[in-house]
């Protein structure tokens, strides 16, 4: 059944294959096009440079009006993101506009990387470390990249 | 998947695409339906997907302007252009596979008879590699600019004259400025009465302005008369929904013919997509009977309560987890 949600995901997924951004990838579930699994490879200068993270983004019947729920599958030490993978970011919340895609999503998650946000901590540990202690933090961060590798 | 499904990138050539991308809504990536325009940002998208976007948050969804529904106005040049566009995109993707096919057929000739046009298509690129690349001083680029237009042939003489927007005829351009000056004074052009000036003897009739401008919308007028045909039903009224208890809310949509069923939340969602559903019928100016438009809402809610019960199981995503695996 095709219904408005499902149409605009498979448009998603065609502006991503003719226009990948650098560094994500993303697919849809051969069998469920509301559920995706996606690669964000880490940004180069920043201490997850070389890692390959996979994420699932799960849709419903209301998006684009509503965002998709979004979680890291690989391991990750970040400041935003959550033990149990989900993110504090605000567009996936309070920022959603209906007319980000998923690459506009997954863009949005690689500039996180770069640019963790330790004002709204979803991991303290990282959060404080980022602050008040970058090496022990880069190294932590490295210990992920190389998990991720697995 | 789906037959009917069209994406902008059907197209290979680019302008067609692009064409076919600029005429989408930005939230459901459909062609415009019913195209608003937000007078405070001039964003447009399709009626409904902005105002139920305005009911979530009241600012645009391009630029976060603040925008309220009534920022709203039919956009109908768009409309028009999506309806010609729509009803001509297979013919163009049709000669596009042709064009290619022939493209196709001409390179394999090029390529097995040793012609000189493979010497001659080389050549260019030739000469792009010579120019210096990077090191261009402001001025040698200024320099190589009015060089590159000197060399340049000269343009294809065409028809130069345009409409003028005050007395709608046609206006050679170089004699535009002095022209405006008289026709906003509402004085006679006299270079106009010369036979020389217009190609057609000007009759009495082609004298008076010929108002292009005024017909145009008058489609989209006659467009808009066509609404009264329908019963478009009994128009919502906003409601603040905390004043209201779910009795309220009941009798409310019982009034409106909407089922009264669910809590308070459900109820709230109905009224608000009805409002929304029902504004966007309005807009179009080919609305559809209140019946139609109820059958729609109840569709819609079915398919969300679909969702619900299968909503986000642990399991699924568990599932997928070696599935990703197969993804680097």
């Amino acid at each position: 059944m095709s219904t408005p949600s499902r149409r605009r995901l498979m448009r998603d997924f065609k502006r991503l294959q003719k226009d990948p951004p650098a560094g994500i990838s993303g697919a849809p579930c051969p069998d469920n096009i509301m559920l995706w699994n996606a690669v964000i490879f880490g940004p180069a200068e920043t201490p997850f440079e070389d890692g390959t993270f996979k994420l699932v983004l799960q849709f419903d019947e209301t998006y684009p009006n509503k965002p998709p729920s979004v979680k890291f599958v690989s391991k990750m030490f970040h400041p935003n993101v959550y033990a149990n993978g989900e993110l504090c970011l605000d567009i996936l919340q309070n920022r959603w506009s209906p007319t980000y895609d998923v690459a506009a999503i997954l863009t949005s998650i690689q500039s996180l990387l770069h640019d963790p946000n330790p004002n709204s901590p979803a991991n303290a540990e990282a959060a404080n470390l980022y602050r008040e202690n970058r090496k022990e933090y880069v190294r932590r961060v490295r210990e992920i990249v190389e998990t991720s590798w697995e | 998947m789906d037959e009917d499904f069209d994406d902008p990138t059907d197209f290979a050539n680019p302008a067609f695409e692009g064409v076919d991308e600029h005429l989408r809504c930005p939230i459901c990536s459909e062609f415009f339906q019913t195209a608003m325009i937000l007078k405070t940002c001039s964003h447009t998208f399709c009626s409904l997907c902005i105002r139920r976007s305005l009911t979530v948050e009241q600012c645009c969804p391009s630029c976060r302007t603040h925008s309220v529904e009534t920022s709203l106005h039919n956009n109908y040049v768009v409309d028009n252009l999506v309806s010609v566009w729509k009803n001509n995109r297979k013919s163009i993707l049709d000669l596009e596979g042709q064009l290619k096919q022939a493209n196709e057929r001409d390179k394999n000739a090029v390529t097995m008879s040793d012609s000189p046009m493979d010497t001659s298509l080389s050549q260019p690129t030739d000469g792009d590699e010579r120019s210096p690349p990077a090191r261009q001083t402001r001025s040698s680029s200024r320099r190589s600019a009015s060089q590159t237009s000197a060399e340049a042939p000269p343009p294809v003489p065409e028809d130069t004259r345009v409409d003028c927007h005050i007395c709608h005829r046609k206006i050679d351009l170089n004699h535009l400025n002095q022209h405006w000056d008289l026709c906003e004074q509402g004085k006679p052009d006299p270079s106009l009465d010369k036979p020389s000036s217009t190609s057609s003897s000007p009759s009495p009739s082609a004298k008076k302005p010929v108002m292009f401008g005024v017909h145009q919308p008058s489609t989209s007028k006659s467009l808009t008369r066509m609404k009264k045909a329908v019963d478009l039903g009994k128009k919502p009224q906003k409601i603040v929904y905390n004043l209201e208890t779910p009795v309220g809310l009941r009798k409310v949509l019982r009034e409106l013919g909407l089922p009264d069923k669910g809590d308070k939340s459900t109820l709230i969602k109905r009224h608000k997509e009805w409002i929304s559903l029902y504004n966007a019928n309005v807009d179009s100016t080919d609305p559809v009977d209140v019946k139609v438009l109820r059958k729609r809402l109840l569709e819609q809610e079915g398919r969300l309560a679909i969702v619900t019960e299968e909503k986000i199981n642990q399991d699924g995503i568990e599932q997928h987890r070696f599935g990703i695996r197969q993804l680097d």
